[in-house]
């Protein structure tokens, strides 16, 4: 027998009772750390001006106009223009695209590779997890750029090739935090309780562990998100990854660094970029680590 | 020793927790006395206040609490009213208190010898002690400063002593020994050790035996009793353990959601409880010995202190609750000689 | 209740060792005898009893007996079912007959998941109901327990310690088990919320002629919840005896110290104490012959030899001491 209560929006917003309870809770962390508010607040300035790059930028950002190259920034050209005579504001913009797509998909692709991974190793123990966890020291035991630049090299030129070192030289990391995860919350008392109901080991790891072992992993993943952003800069400046005419913010600073010393605005616009997409995504994990800290949360 | 000086006095304590939930009114201006040389009582449920008690006569309430009013009188002097210098002195030394973990409270890395030294080195003066036996030692009559390994030396004779007193079975081996290597009755006689190390006037011991063995915590129970006694200081146990409190304490007092409803001689109140949440309390108790009367659960559970119920915080769950009750707080009066009660039905 | 003729729960010689020392090497320098070869049965409809102080292995029994850990040697017949000769399928299969409510209140319900999940998590991987059915079945469930429909949807951070407990009774109900182990379901719980816990167990059991097996370290509730009581120690049974006996008169010295300990909630009671010694031995390293014997008061030369067996003596009752051979 349904109650009136359960029907309608009434209804509605009593199921979800629970989490806007949570929502405001979470807001109410957020007021407090006026770190995590900057960050935010300027993620979602890059998240708006990457949504609206294509209407909002001024020129064609592969637009070619040689007479008009090495402006100083000026009225028509508020970053100025590079060596090819293209617009730098609009090229960050559409730069900027690129850079949030990489940061995400890098970040999606490590992260499920290494919760898949690292969580079969955590509850299956034994050899698995031996065999497992050798191979996640294996990637561990190279410098992540390195190994991204050779595996770039070996796959050839490009950004997509270049997502895709990344992501492979990441998920290590995941598969150990998740792995340490997944061994505290084997012994918890809902893990029993499902056994004893019948649940199988698979419905066990991926409806209970899981789930409870991303809480800490979130903190880094947004944190990494910059890291990517770096990471895939760093393989753009060096010629690998991203190739001209991509507006890629590190094959940008490649490009102006030949004159950087009477130009200086070609490669200092796209540095500034990344230096606060980075920013932005290392406050919004440090604020995150607070409010999903549990000993500063109240009931 | 006269047993009626009072040696704590509480009046109108009160205490909120500031959270974004809203303000917890965790004490409500509550009030007692415990005398010298007796083994006082507090009784009570999950969230009636009796941590938040003893925080704050040791001033160890923190943010987001905060201790609004009320003074707290120890032989005299309102601790509420002490500078944190003057707590950390008395903190240990004068007013000592026994934790629920000793797991938590010990540091896992530090011998036990070292955390007992910490104590005794804190709050005792081993100056005069440590120079006769420098100039024993040394021969030198002229030294005015006692080396820091002398020093050491008599905090950790001390910190023996300490031990041997609650009846550690070989305490030079313990006192090497790290946290993890002892069992959960000897933890705990090593935090009643450092309780006492310093001669406390007061010690206080909350929920202390809750985590041991029943057989264990007997035997700390009595090595309580006989401390008490060697020492001659004042106790007050705080617990939820009913059967402790028949056992333990000469006068109890029952606390619910922030209130002191009933304070007494335990004899009185187990005899003849009066306020309706101790009679229920205690028919809710299952009885080890004599007849099996049928538990009695009361109906409802406890409040919760962001808003509790108006006028007396008990009156939705109490069966004689009047209209009176839910309008007006009922204050602790004596009913008679020394039985206090804090409800209308006897106002 | 009335006795049926053979006991649901039988539990042969049951023996879980822990092996010490590295895996790998497969070097295992002795073994941690957490249960060494325990006796137990139980009637249906009735509540056994198992206690005893940490480290006796009373939790490690209950988890043995529901196959949630792998048993070193021994048998557990369930309705005469070796619950050993299953397969994992039929294991599966049985699981439903017998359930667990646990003593940790804190960590029995996963966070993440609403009551409503929780409570039919059974029911959903059993394939039993779904959708609507589901949820008429969890709140009817939960109605049993004294919760209701707007608990549904909530999450177990918001509920308090007595709560939870019903919370968890109901879904160990959920798959309509004949038997339920409760490990300490009171633990940790106020004492007026205990006796709501206690009369509700009682009254499920009459309702729904359940039978239960409560391992508790508290007497006094023990008292009032089971038909028979075994004391166990450092993985043994001591004493096995019909509850109301136990409580005039205990057999086994251990049993004996056991009550002696327990405090009274009555000041006007004055009680011979005995005095135990020492503290409870390492279940690696037992004492030889009887377990007891470095802290027992009355023991004799033969104890520190012979093991004594568990043996009946007046009254049905059991003991495993050589004072009564």
């Amino acid at each position: 027998m349904e109650s009136d209560s359960a029907k309608g929006l009434g209804g509605i917003i009593d199921r979800h009772k629970p989490f806007l309870q949570e929502l405001r809770h979470i807001l109410y962390l957020i007021r407090r750390s006026p770190l995590s508010l900057l960050g935010i607040t300027l993620f979602s300035v890059f998240l708006l001006l990457a949504t609206l790059a294509p209407y909002i930028m001024p020129y064609d950002p592969f637009k070619i106009n040689l007479s008009g190259a090495f402006q100083r920034p000026n009225i028509e050209h508020l970053f100025g223009t590079d060596e090819m005579g293209r617009d730098i504001l609009s090229r960050i913009l559409w730069g900027c695209r690129i850079s949030l797509q990489v940061g995400v998909t890098v970040v999606l692709i490590s992260l499920c590779i290494g919760t898949i991974l690292g969580g079969i190793a955590g509850y299956v123990g034994g050899a698995v997890e031996e065999i497992i966890m050798r191979f996640t020291d294996l990637v561990l035991a190279f410098p992540s750029l390195v190994l991204a630049m050779a595996l770039s090299a070996a796959l050839g030129p490009g950004l997509n090739n270049a997502i895709f070192a990344i992501s492979i030289t990441w998920w290590p990391w995941y598969a150990r935090l998740i792995r340490g995860q997944v061994l505290s919350i084997r012994e918890a008392g809902f893990v029993e309780a499902a056994r004893c109901v019948g649940a199988s080991d698979f419905r066990i790891l991926f409806r209970h562990i899981i789930p409870n072992s991303l809480g800490p992993i979130i903190v880094n993943a947004s944190m990494d998100f910059g890291w990517a952003i770096l990471m895939t800069s760093s393989l753009g400046f060096l010629g690998i990854g991203a190739q001209p005419p991509e507006p890629e913010w590190g094959a940008m600073i490649n490009a102006g660094r030949l004159y950087f010393m009477d130009k200086p605005w070609i490669a200092t616009f796209p540095g500034l970029a990344i230096l606060f997409v980075v920013l932005a995504s290392n406050l919004i994990g440090d604020g995150l680590g607070e409010i999903l800290n549990p000993r500063l949360r109240r009931r | 020793m006269n047993v009626l000086d009072v040696a704590l006095r509480v009046r109108g304590l009160e205490v909120n927790f500031y959270t974004y939930a809203g303000v917890v009114k965790a004490l409500d201006g509550i009030s007692f006395d415990i005398y010298h040389g007796e083994i006082f009582g507090l009784v009570g449920e999950t969230g009636c206040g009796k941590s938040v008690t003893v925080a704050s006569i040791l001033r160890l309430v923190d943010k987001p609490g905060r201790i609004i009013s009320g003074e707290i009188l120890f032989d005299g002097e309102d601790l509420l009213k002490k500078t944190e210098k003057e707590m950390r002195k008395i903190r240990g030394g004068e007013i000592a208190i026994v934790f629920q973990d000793p797991m938590t409270y010990l540091n896992p890395v530090l011998r036990i010898g070292e955390q007992l030294t910490e104590t005794i080195r804190e709050h005792q003066d081993l100056t005069g002690e440590a120079l006769e036996i420098d100039r024993i030692k040394r021969q030198k009559f002229t030294a005015k400063k006692p080396s820091k390994k002398r020093l050491e030396e008599v905090a950790l004779r001390r910190a023996e002593k300490a031990l041997g007193m609650v009846k550690m079975p070989n305490p030079e081996t313990v006192i090497d020994q790290y946290p993890h290597e002892l069992s959960g009755g000897m933890r705990q006689r090593v935090m009643i050790a450092m309780a006492i190390s310093c001669n406390p006037r007061l010690l206080i011991l909350d929920e202390a035996t809750t985590f041991l063995d029943v057989t264990i915590q007997r035997q700390i129970l009595e090595l309580i009793k006989d401390l008490k006694d060697d020492l001659g200081c004042t106790l007050m146990i705080i617990t939820h353990d009913m059967g402790i409190i028949a056992e333990m304490c000469d006068r109890m007092a029952v606390m619910y959601a922030g209130t002191i409803v009933e304070c007494a001689d335990t004899k009185k109140i187990f005899n003849t409880p009066i306020h309706p949440y101790t009679i229920g309390l205690l028919n809710a108790i299952p009885q080890p010995i004599g007849e099996m009367k049928e538990l009695k659960p009361l109906p409802g559970t406890v409040p919760g202190l962001i808003n509790p119920p108006s006028g007396c915080r008990f009156h939705p769950r109490c069966p004689d609750a009047k209209e009176m009750c839910s309008e007006v707080k009922p204050e602790l009066r004596a009913v008679e000689g020394r039985h206090l009660v804090a409800c209308h039905l006897y106002n | 209740m009335e006795r049926k003729e053979e006991p649901i729960l039988r539990v042969v010689n049951l023996k879980k060792h822990f092996p010490l020392g590295g895996r790998f090497f497969g070097k295992s320098s002795g073994s941690v005898k957490a249960v060494d070869g325990v006796n137990l049965e139980v009637e249906s409809g009735q509540t056994a009893a198992l206690v005893g102080e940490s480290g006796c292995g009373k939790t490690t029994l209950g988890r043995a007996i529901l196959r949630l850990i792998d048993i070193t040697s021994g048998e557990i017949y369930f309705r005469d079912v070796n619950l050993l000769n299953l397969n994992r399928r039929e294991m599966r299969e049985m699981r439903m007959n017998m359930q667990l409510v646990q003593q940790d209140i804190q960590s029995a319900l996963d966070p993440r998941m609403t009551i409503k999940a929780s409570v039919g998590e059974g029911l959903v991987v059993y394939g039993i109901d779904k959708g609507k059915e589901l949820r008429e079945k969890v709140l009817s469930l939960l109605q049993k327990v004294g919760l209701g429909e707007e608990h549904l949807n909530r999450f177990p951070q918001e509920f308090s310690g007595g709560q939870r407990q019903r919370i968890c009774i109901s879904r160990a109900l959920a798959l309509n088990p004949k038997f339920i182990i409760l490990d300490e379901p009171t633990a940790s719980l106020d004492v007026s919320v205990q006796a709501q816990i206690l009369k509700l167990l009682r009254d499920l059991q009459n309702e729904l002629d359940l039978t239960y097996l409560f391992i508790s370290h508290d007497l006094s509730v023990v008292r009032y919840i089971s038909d028979e009581v075994y004391v166990m120690y450092l993985g043994k049974i001591v004493e096995k005896t019909e509850t109301r006996n136990i409580f005039k008169r205990q057999l086994h010295p251990y049993t004996r110290t056991l009550f002696s300990a327990i405090p009274i909630p009555d000041p006007n009671v004055k009680r011979e104490r005995l005095r135990l010694k020492g503290e409870v031995p390492s279940a690696i390293n037992p004492p030889s012959g009887c377990s007891f014997h470095p802290r027992c008061p009355d023991t004799k030369e033969m104890c520190s030899e012979v093991e004594p067996e568990l043996r009946a003596v007046e009254g049905g009752r059991l003991v495993a001491c050589h004072l009564y051979n």
